[in-house]
């Protein structure tokens, strides 16, 4: 198969995918939702109190990490449920539904982010010191999050308890991006140091590393 | 037959560990419990190696024996590891005053208890058994790029209050004591293992029987 058909099926993917959640906006619903929710409740608990950057930094983090978890199983979980999980399995190949997943969770996560982080530095007045290094921290970070999180949510999709279970299985493939990101996030938001050589070189390769992984054992999973 | 012969060793390091070896430098008398902790940790990891190796091998010929070599390997890792958490913790408590800060290592082999965890957790969810062998041989392949993570680079980037490993700067009976007790214990990972994945496989088969 040769890569512009390739790629094509898989913005066909993305397309039907982005067609079929505004039909119903379960996924977006359920991000969206509980990001303000928790945000709101949390800048209402404070009540105007100033809140120091490494915990700010890991709220941000709560917050997208289960955010995310909710609204990416559904990608999976959805074809399963609908049943049109085999129609999949037949038009196209694992490789073009699993990046076409993808894209589509990784556009989710973009709008979650567009959504969120401005909101987080109002409502928590924060005063970002290094803007281009938090940006960077934010979209490499959550691009690892993503391609982590559609590979676990093709295992999960099959399994009963599928919530609790993404989560059980994410946590400890997630936690060394996890505590890599949330202590960047919280240094550049301070402004003690701006974002350092290794930890960049490690959020790039975390992605990257997924990847590989997502691209060896994909099919295995999505054909068993 | 040999493991008679582990049976000594194994007395014979227990012994040395407890009489012979003098306080460690930095920790006295407390510092004996790395001749059990750090044996611990070490099967821990080469039991999830292991794990990955076989489930590797399932996904690749499809074979019962690998899934069930993969699901024993991580049930002795499961085992070694609550008690390397455990020594850990402890030693923790003597030196540090806390038995759990989330130093890396701490939170490093906390991690590799939860993998394991999650792992069994995807088996008991998944009621179909090809796709259950096939989900947690890929789960278990997914989470292993995070264990040399964890336990290697982690801990070096980031300030740890774990005593530093350096294996060379050790006096130099330490240092056979505790690669005598990483041997041992090494061997009784290898002993258990075949013992348990014959039993484990019998049982399987003994269900397919009762299905039929």
């Amino acid at each position: 198969m040769n890569i512009s058909r390739w790629i094509g099926q898989t913005l066909l993917m993305l397309q039907k995918d982005i067609k079929e959640e505004f039909r119903s906006k379960v996924a977006l619903s359920t991000l969206l939702l509980f990001a303000l929710c928790t945000l709101f409740l949390v800048s209402f608990a404070l009540g105007g109190c100033p809140l120091a950057p490494h915990v700010a930094a890991a709220l941000l983090w709560v917050i997208l990490f289960f955010a995310s978890l909710s609204a990416i199983a559904h990608s999976f979980v959805r074809e399963e449920e609908k049943g049109t999980a085999l129609g999949l399995r037949l038009s196209a190949s694992a490789e073009v539904v699993f990046w076409g997943k993808w894209l589509f969770n990784l556009l989710l996560e973009f709008l979650l982010l567009l959504l969120v982080v401005p909101l987080f530095l109002i409502l928590f007045d924060l005063r970002v010191v290094y803007w281009s290094d938090f940006t960077v921290v934010l979209l490499l970070g959550t691009l690892g999050l993503t391609t982590a999180c559609t590979l676990l949510a093709a295992i999960v999709a099959k399994a009963s308890q599928q919530g609790t279970l993404l989560t059980i299985l994410a946590f400890p493939v997630l936690l060394p991006l996890l505590m890599t990101v949330t202590r960047a996030t919280a240094r550049v938001i301070a402004g003690s140091a701006p974002l350092q050589g290794n930890t960049l070189l490690f959020l790039g390769i975390y992605p990257c590393m997924m990847s590989g992984l997502a691209l060896l054992l994909f099919p295995s999973v999505w054909e068993s | 037959m040999w493991c008679l012969f582990l049976g000594f060793w194994m007395t014979a390091v227990t012994v040395a560990a407890f009489a012979l070896t003098p306080p460690v430098k930095g920790l006295g008398h407390l510092g004996k419990i790395i001749y059990f902790h750090v044996p611990y940790a070490w099967v821990a990891c080469l039991a999830f190696a292991c794990s990955v190796f076989y489930s590797a091998r399932y996904l690749r010929r499809q074979a019962l024996w690998d899934d069930v070599k993969a699901a024993t390997a991580c049930e002795l890792g499961l085992l070694f590891t609550v008690i390397a958490t455990l020594t850990g913790a402890i030693f923790a408590k003597c030196t540090w005053g806390a038995f759990w800060n989330w130093d890396p290592r701490q939170t490093s082999i906390f991690i590799l208890l939860l993998i394991y965890m999650a792992y069994f957790a995807l088996r008991q969810a998944v009621p179909d058994l090809q796709r259950r062998y096939t989900l947690s041989a890929v789960y278990a392949l997914v989470a292993f790029p995070t264990v040399p993570l964890l336990v290697f680079i982690i801990p070096r980037t980031t300030h740890s209050l774990h005593p530093n490993n350096s294996v060379l700067q050790m006096d130099m009976l330490i240092r056979m004591i505790l690669v005598a007790a990483i041997v041992g214990f090494t061997g009784l990972f290898v002993w258990l293992f075949p013992k348990v994945s014959a039993i484990e496989y019998l049982g399987r088969r003994a269900q397919e029987v009762d299905h039929e």
